[in-house]
């Protein structure tokens, strides 16, 4: 099952999300990214059903770009968060509603980083560190004990190691690979893939 | 430049030869005929006036107010057919609903601005149904984008303004406004000043009596569009009245 981490600190988000893309017994590929970059500050993480997380995450990515473009100025990330939500909430009593659970982080000078945690019901939730899917529980306990709003990047990425080798330890579900990218006031960057490999070394 | 559009004027689908829109300008000469309203925009808010005319002493004081609110942080204040604007301001209170239940957030006045512009237009295009005649200006305050003022008119036209004036006495107004440093004034110098705007274009043989509407939106009110509290009402009218005789006074009337 896919899993989704994100922590958001004082001056920067981070999210990480597995790479694997599975149907049933059968993996199709260790090398998917699950990150959609809706503007040069909005980064959604999304897991859920196939299809669903593309065709929800590409739809409100070019809607958010429409704003931009009618308006002359970006969605903020909180007006971009219900947005969001509105749309899942639209979706959720219509015939065939999106099956989608993601992690949305927004950079504004107005607002700062921000971590907004999003499900297939609807509810979100602002919060400095949030994740989804089994590997999530696992991972929750440790953002409790490490997290603090002064961490830097380093420090915040060593916390999300932490994460996946516990999720690789002891998820029955072999997740070998976390992309991982932070998104701060100078834009979005890739670090680097967590591998499995790497941690057990 | 009162040319009869004979022929031409007699639908919004209807070009003249020279290329204008006679129901729209018509419509513009509406909002002429009515009452002055002044907004000001300055350092840290926006204030509007508005030359309420009376026009039988027996009408209740305070009714038909022409200053509305558009959520809690939009003041719109409006000229020309009273019973148009009423409409505009239910729509535009709409849009700023529907926007909060889509964005979760206060609907940035330009936004409104532009929706009720484009409202406006739709209306002049079409021979089923007549343009607006009514201008309006909305103006709000918030900490990061600071104050803001824009005016919609009848063809569906919108500017962003330090100051803006509607109505019949609105060159006059437009003149007393060029001699204020708008930029650097506060909401209580701006209050005055518009206050004052009003009484000096207000011309005393036409119309006699007017009620003198006051609102604010800025620092001081928190982003809150709101009247001017009863002090700052008496203050203010006190002063618009004095610097009225003093202007008098100063022998800039014909003799």
């Amino acid at each position: 099952m896919e899993c989704v981490l994100g922590i958001a600190c004082n001056d920067f988000v981070i999210l990480a999300s597995d790479m694997t893309n599975a149907h049933s017994i059968l993996v199709n590929k260790q090398d998917e990214d699950k990150m959609f970059k809706l503007s040069d500050r909005l980064l959604m993480a999304v897991t859920g059903e196939s299809g669903d997380t593309t065709q929800f995450a590409e739809y409100i990515e070019k809607n958010i770009q429409l704003y931009k473009m009618r308006n002359g100025y970006e969605l903020s990330p909180p007006a971009a968060a219900n947005f969001t939500r509105r749309n899942l909430a639209d979706s959720l009593r219509s015939r065939s509603p999106y099956m989608v659970n993601f992690l949305l982080a927004g950079y504004s000078e107005r607002t700062g980083p921000e971590l907004y945690w999003m499900d297939y019901l609807a509810s979100m939730i602002k919060t400095p560190f949030a994740t989804h899917g089994y590997g999530g529980m696992f991972s929750i306990g440790i953002m409790d004990r490490y997290y603090r709003p002064d961490l830097t990047e380093q420090e915040a990425y060593e916390i999300l190691k932490k994460c996946v080798a516990e999720i690789q330890k002891r998820l029955i579900i072999n997740l070998p690979n976390f992309q991982v990218k932070v998104l701060d006031k100078d834009g979005i960057h890739a670090l680097g893939v967590i591998k499995s490999q790497n941690l057990t070394a | 430049m009162s040319s009869i559009g004979t022929g031409y004027d007699l639908s919004a689908s209807q070009f003249s030869p020279d290329g204008r829109v006679f129901q729209v300008e018509y419509a513009m000469k509406a909002v002429e005929n009515s009452g002055t309203a002044v907004a000001l925009r300055g350092k840290d808010g926006v204030v509007f006036a508005v030359e309420k005319l009376v026009t039988s002493k027996l009408y209740e004081a305070g009714a038909n107010r022409r200053i509305f609110n558009i959520d809690t942080h939009i003041g719109m204040a409006v000229a020309g057919l009273l019973a148009d604007s009423r409409q505009i301001v239910e729509t535009a209170r709409t849009e700023a609903s529907n926007y909060r239940a889509e964005y979760g957030g206060n609907i940035p006045v330009k936004y409104l601005a532009d929706r009720v512009a484009m409202y406006k237009h739709a209306y002049t295009l079409y021979s089923a149904v007549r343009p607006f005649g009514c201008s309006v200006a909305l103006g709000s305050y918030d900490e990061i984008d600071g104050p803001q003022l824009y005016m919609v008119d009848p063809s569906g036209v919108s500017f962003g303004y330090l100051g803006c004036a509607m109505g019949k006495a609105r060159q006059a107004a437009k003149t007393e406004m060029e001699k204020l440093k708008l930029k650097d004034m506060t909401c209580l110098e701006l209050i005055k000043e518009a206050a004052k705007i009003i009484y000096i274009v207000h011309d005393e043989v036409k119309d006699k009596h007017f009620e003198l509407e006051l609102s604010w939106v800025g620092a001081t009110t928190q982003g809150r569009h709101q009247k001017v509290s009863q002090e700052v009402f008496a203050e203010v009218e006190r002063y618009a009245k004095s610097a009225l005789e003093d202007d008098s006074d100063s022998g800039n009337d014909d003799m």
